[in-house]
């Protein structure tokens, strides 16, 4: 990975998305709580991850979920939908997802337990505390 | 009980609602009367994690409730052909264990209507709550608009039991669960 990754943040009152770079590896960090009025945003957001996470040859996106309050099913179905595209990708140019989650936000552990069974074999979680 | 005086001062400008609450024995009822507005959503979900996790021992419990208020708030907003809705959440005793029901009622539009019933009676039908989740995820995957997650995922995630009732275009809707008895 030796180009600049270019994923525009999202930056909503209430709600923040970010991308970095790192090794072989994209980085995402969810802030907030992510409801009805980002749900537009994040689509094109994670799209673009995708693109990115495959133009670069990212071995793993991290998607860090401690400091997420709340997901609602409009913006839950983004991820669904991005798996989905990981799902499509054969071989060697896929890259696994891995998130981080807070022990003491309860609702992340159903709603990646649900993300993990969709796409089996690409998908890991891992329990994080809140710095 | 009295409700903390942040959730008025935290409302949107132009939210209209009305709320009562109380305590009757081990009863706890909390009811809102609202006009759609999908900013008062959050505001109702906090409200209620902080209002039962106050009561309620069981966070893992008042995270679900709060996720179904959540969700079935922000559904009687989007799919509201009028410009009221009513929400109850209730928590009571029922032979030795705690009856916890999330109930939303609102006007819809016919077609909704049917929608609904259809998910519901496909929901109540299928012999693993979480194949059909996992089903409903692929169907909606690449479906831009719409897609019955939120209602899938009060009945698997937030391990509740859903049902509906339907008057004239009025819809109600009610998640209940039940659990230990176990109030502080």
């Amino acid at each position: 990975m030796t180009s600049a990754l270019d994923i525009p943040a999202i930056k909503e009152p209430g709600f923040e998305a970010f991308a970095t770079r790192e090794e072989n590896a994209v980085r995402l960090a969810f802030l907030g709580s992510a409801e009805l009025q980002v749900s537009e945003l994040l689509g094109p957001f994670l799209a673009r991850v995708h693109d990115e996470a495959l133009r670069l040859g990212a071995r793993e996106v991290t998607v860090d979920l401690v400091k997420l309050e709340f997901m609602n099913s409009s913006c839950f179905k983004r991820l669904v939908t991005w798996l989905n595209l990981l799902r499509e990708v054969q071989g060697q140019s896929s890259y696994a997802v891995r998130f981080l989650s807070s022990p003491r936000v309860r609702w992340q552990k159903a709603s990646l337990m649900a993300l993990s069974c969709f796409a089996p074999g690409s998908v890991t979680i891992e329990a994080r505390d809140a710095s | 009980m009295s409700l903390p005086p942040g959730f008025s001062a935290a409302a949107p400008e132009d939210a209209r609602f009305e709320f009562r609450s109380a305590r009757k024995g081990d009863t706890y009822l909390f009811e809102l009367e609202f006009t759609p507005n999908i900013r008062l959503v959050p505001i109702v979900r906090r409200f209620v994690s902080d209002f039962y996790g106050e009561v309620f021992e069981d966070a893992e419990v008042v995270a679900r409730v709060a996720l179904a208020t959540h969700e079935l708030m922000e559904n009687a907003v989007r799919h509201n052909s009028g410009s009221e809705a009513r929400l109850a959440v209730e928590l009571r005793d029922v032979a030795g264990e705690k009856l916890i029901s999330v109930r939303i009622g609102n006007p819809a539009w016919p077609a909704d209507i049917d929608k609904l019933s259809r998910l519901l009676d496909a929901m109540g039908q299928a012999p693993d709550p979480l194949q059909f989740y996992l089903q409903m995820m692929g169907q909606t995957a690449r479906q831009e608009e719409g897609s019955g997650l939120g209602l899938t995922r009060i009945r698997v995630e937030g391990e509740m039991q859903l049902s509906h009732t339907v008057q004239g275009e009025w819809v109600e809707i009610t998640a209940r669960t039940t659990c230990p008895s176990r109030l502080s």
